[in-house]
């Protein structure tokens, strides 16, 4: 997918005076947040989950090595192939073999952000093979020309009449807005191409390394099917999503669908073991695994960033976070959105490169508050701001006016005497730029601050009126 | 085959994480497994029902053959079905499902017997599967994928009817990691797939509308059975049921 | 110290009550809202507990650590705990500049071993107003008097920074004649957030916009914060949109009496 992080500020701002998406994104927000607490609330024990899922994930990655190597080996033994790609050139090459070897025309694909990571459905377009997006989101988000915007809910920026539009212009189908019609349409167009398509690609929500199984959630079946009918189905997956045993799994089955929806259960969860077995009518003659680097190995020694590589991609962080809620999927410019999107993106781009991302916070911590896995989004996010002002591999040419006015500041921190000076300076400089007790000038920012707000006047500070209230206050104590 | 990759990555990884000094994980265990904690089989069933009726599906009993064949010929009439395909499975032989829907007017077909490939299947209005076990707690049918057990079974058709017998029924969704490695033991290895289903599918990504049906099916009939019902002929009452004769 | 008849209404706590404490002032509250200040030296006072200003304090850092500059920050923060040393107590009226001492402190000093105990023995001795009041005091009721219908909007760095919600509620509801009412999405963010709400101003104004709206669809008249960044934030908003609600610090109305006029 195409690097915009860049232009975070311009597209947030757009956003944020959309008025339609932000009805939309906030009644999302709300839904989810909703079904996320009446699904943890069903837990015995929510925070020890929480808790268990979080060390589940520090163990794991912890042993990947030996992981997978067992998980290759397992994988293997069950009669399916597994590769390994450094980086994403590496991921498309081998998905390019296979399509080759496979005399592959068409694919059908099951929701990957592994598969937006490397850019794949460009590059298959390109060669002149046909890329199916299978689950419902998806396949609008496909079909419109765009990038889904909320991990779970892809399309969840669009409204009906502009579905509607969409699927007349694009499936020559007659026109209408009502959304279980519209539903019918994409099953009716989709199950062909199931039908008919030579290979299922599809990412991987865990893969647990005991017995070489991949796990696949989902509530449409477009996976079942993804992973049923085609003679390949190609599973690609970044390193961080294995883990060691079956209970491993168990830990984290318990947080990601109540996480997501407020389910127990996603409705389909498809353990996947190598392909059909001799006699199966249903099922791939050959499973293929791509285990995907991409930036993870490095992150992983990284002690700050290492616990992003923890995120079950539920989105609860998502519906919680109010910059989110205003400036949408989009306006992230990458893969990942939304307070895991800062985390991610910063983490597996070039340093600096989503420098936007980890200022665009008020570090309310929201998200940290709903994580099942418990990351700490806000210890990251500071981390990522240290880095960006300090390590040079991070912070490229900062500009003078960002910078000054801090160090000023905090060099003014150090000298009491001159701090106090400092705030007579100031005072001076209001008394000269007010009238009436409003500002008549003020630096940009600061205007640009006091648009919608009453900007505060510097007032005698405190310290001057402490002897004063001093006496005050020990004298009135003896009345008292 | 692009080892190069696979060593880089192990050693880039290797690096990054050390060494870890804390326990082990069980992943290669020696020895059998304990057997899943199946509940007794005169556990009634209102779990399940209740959790089925929460995800707006339906769950019947039927104590005896002749109450399936009522059940099965209200679930034609409720969905006007006119063809069925079910799977190659000994429980669905011996509860002669096929004539009772045959005497409700449906055609039926075998995937596993037929040489047209999918048309059938595709065709079909629903698909009829046992279970390998239910987890009652979420309602979850859990089926393995096996020759004659396709995984499409419960998927082409927009109506899927399982048949789960009470002596095939985990009370918790943390009994299904013991579950599935007591599969992986019994048989040396886990089948292609294990596919657990809970409730139909469904969709909200268009105006976060829930909407039915999308790609599975989009109504799930669960019938809890009692083996004790079925007559004795093939000693399907004695719990071997987990190990079909295949 | 407190009038008879407050006493059988505070928890009862067999700690030993701490005699003396130091009223540490943030940034925002010494250059713009002084008599938040006052307000805290006076409640303390009423709580019965002798208060002192160390002079030489400037900032704790915050402002140079959110943005990045952790060298700044630390040798601000280094100045902080020298003029803290002594004290017994340290107390604010601020959940930002209290969480920054207790929690990020010792993320600062990480690296370095003496500044990260002295950072643990301040951070173990810093709290914020309310939290001082109730959980060190165990006062609860200080015979304070507010009339007036008030919602109560949750700092970030005080609710989910230090876990302090109960606090505030529970000395507000002491307060004679104040009504409090129900605030909806309290606890979600106002969008100041610092520089936050000068870097990306569009988004900064929708949040607060959502809150103001919040606010005065409660039907409140005041706005009560433990947090001047959100009351100069909200209630800056407030005014400039032509609001009567008014936004006024927790410590203000604590340390309101009838028929007094200590402003």
């Amino acid at each position: 997918m195409e690097v915009k992080t860049e232009q975070f500020k311009e597209m947030a701002a757009k956003a944020a005076c959309n008025e339609t998406l932000n009805r939309t994104l906030r009644h999302a927000g709300e839904s989810f947040r909703a079904l996320r607490e009446k699904g943890f609330s069903q837990l015995e024990d929510p925070e020890g989950s929480r808790r268990r899922g979080h060390e589940v994930k520090d163990r794991c990655l912890s042993r990947l090595p030996e992981l997978l190597r067992l998980l290759e080996e397992n994988v293997i033994e069950a009669g399916g192939v597994v590769h390994w790609a450094r980086d994403a050139s590496e991921a498309r090459r081998i998905i390019m073999d296979l399509v080759k070897q496979y005399g592959v025309r068409t694919i059908v694909k099951g929701k990957s952000m592994m598969t937006e990571e490397i850019a794949l459905n460009k590059e298959l377009t390109r060669k002149g093979i046909e890329v199916w997006e299978t689950d419902l989101g998806e396949f609008i988000v496909q079909l419109a020309g765009e990038s889904p915007s909320h991990i779970i809910a892809p399309a969840i920026h669009m409204n009906r009449e502009e579905v509607a539009c969409l699927f007349e212009k694009k499936l020559g189908v007659d026109y209408t807005e009502d959304p279980e019609a519209l539903t019918m349409i994409a099953r009716r167009v989709l199950r062909e191409k199931f039908l008919g398509a030579d290979m299922g690609i599809t990412g991987g929500n865990m893969a647990v390394a005991e017995t070489g199984t991949l796990a696949l959630f989902e509530n449409e079946g477009n996976i079942r099917f993804a992973t049923s009918l085609p003679r390949v189905h190609v599973a690609l997956i970044g390193l961080e999503k294995v883990v060691g045993t079956w209970d491993d799994f168990g830990a984290l089955l318990n947080l990601l669908p109540r996480s997501a929806a407020g389910q127990k259960m996603p409705t389909y969860l498809s353990l996947i073991t190598g392909p059909k077995k001799a006699g199966e009518e249903d099922g791939p003659e050959a499973f293929h695994l791509i285990l995907l680097d991409n930036g993870r190995s490095r992150i992983l020694g990284d002690t700050v960033l290492r616990e992003s590589l923890f995120c079950l991609r539920c989105g609860a962080c998502l519906n919680v976070c109010p910059v989110y809620e205003r400036a949408g999927g989009h306006s992230y410019g990458w893969v990942y959105s939304g307070p895991i999107g800062m985390l991610l993106n910063s983490a597996l781009l070039p340093p600096g490169k989503a420098r936007d991302l980890a200022f665009a916070s008020t570090l309310c911590g929201a998200c940290a508050e709903v994580c099942p896995v418990l990351i700490d989004h806000p210890k990251i996010i500071l981390d990522i701001r240290r880095r960006l002002s300090e390590d040079p591999l991070w912070k490229g040419r900062l500009a003078l006016e960002e910078v000054l006015p801090m160090k000023v500041y905090a060099w003014l921190s150090l000298h009491p005497g001159l701090f106090r000076s400092a705030a007579l300076l100031a005072r001076t400089f209001q008394t000269l730029m007010t009238s009436s007790g409003r500002w008549k000038w003020l630096p940009g920012t600061l205007a640009r601050w006091g648009e919608k707000r009453r900007i505060p006047l510097l007032k005698k500070p405190f310290r001057t009126r402490w002897p004063g209230l001093e006496k005050a206050i020990r004298g009135g104590r003896k009345k008292h | 085959m692009r080892s190069g990759a696979r060593k880089q990555i192990l050693a880039d990884v290797k690096r990054s994480t050390g060494v870890w000094h804390g326990e082990d994980g069980p992943e290669k265990k020696d020895g059998s497994p304990a057997r899943p904690p199946w509940i007794p089989p005169e556990t009634p069933w209102d779990e399940a029902a209740k959790e089925l009726e929460a995800l707006s599906d339906k769950f019947h009993l039927a104590r005896s053959p002749r109450e399936l064949h009522r059940v099965l010929a209200d679930i034609v009439r409720e969905h006007g079905i006119s063809r069925a395909i079910r799977w190659d499975h000994p429980l669905l032989e011996e509860l002669k499902v096929d004539a009772s829907l045959r005497e409700c007017g449906v055609e039926m077909g075998i995937p596993a017997r037929k040489k047209e490939g999918r048309g059938f299947s595709a065709r079909a209005d629903l698909g009829i599967t046992a279970a390998d076990a239910f987890v009652m707690e979420s309602g979850t049918i859990v089926l393995r994928s096996r020759p004659g057990w396709g995984r499409t079974t419960s998927l082409l058709p927009p109506v899927h009817l399982a048949i789960v017998t009470s002596d095939q029924r985990l009370a918790r969704l943390e009994d299904l990691p013991g579950l599935i490695r007591y599969w992986r033991d019994e048989a040396d290895g886990l089948p292609g797939a294990v596919t657990l289903i809970t409730g139909h599918s469904r969709t909200a990504d268009i105006e976060l509308t829930l909407v039915s049906g999308v790609h599975g099916p989009g109504i799930v009939h669960v019938v809890g059975m009692d083996p004790l019902s079925l007559p004795d002929s093939t000693g399907l009452r004695r719990s071997t049921r987990h190990q079909w004769p295949r | 110290m407190l009038s008879g008849g407050f006493q059988e209404r505070n928890l009862m706590t067999d700690r030993k009550k701490p005699k003396r404490v130091s009223l540490f002032i943030p940034c925002l509250v010494e250059h713009f809202l002084p008599h938040v200040g006052e307000a805290t030296a006076r409640v303390l006072a009423r709580a019965g507990v002798e208060v002192d200003y160390p002079e030489a304090q400037t900032c704790c850092g915050q402002m140079a650590f959110k943005a990045g500059h952790h060298r700044d920050a630390r040798r601000t923060a280094r100045h902080f705990m020298e003029v803290f040393e002594a004290s017994d107590f340290v107390v604010a009226p601020s959940g930002s500049c209290v969480g920054m001492v207790r929690k990020q402190y010792p993320v600062l000093f990480r690296e370095d071993a003496m500044g990260l105990d002295r950072a643990a023995v301040l951070g173990r001795k810093t709290y914020e107003l309310t939290e001082f009041l109730v959980k060190v005091l165990g006062i609860i009721d200080l015979g304070a008097t507010w009339p007036g219908r008030a919602v109560y909007h949750d700092s970030c760095q005080l609710s989910r920074g230090l876990g302090v919600r109960e606090e505030p509620r529970v000395l507000l509801s002491g307060v004679h004649r104040l009504e409090m009412m129900e605030l909806e999405r309290a606890e979600t963010c106002c969008g100041f957030g610092g520089a936050f709400s000068l870097e990306f101003p569009v988004i900064s104004e929708k949040m607060v916009e959502d809150k103001a709206a919040a606010v005065v669809k409660s039907g409140a008249q005041f706005l009560i914060s433990a947090e001047p960044g959100c009351l100069m934030n909200i209630g800056g908003y407030l005014e400039k949109q032509g609001e009567k609600v008014k936004a006024v610090h927790i410590a203000e109305v604590l340390a309101n009496r009838a028929g007094e006029s200590w402003k």
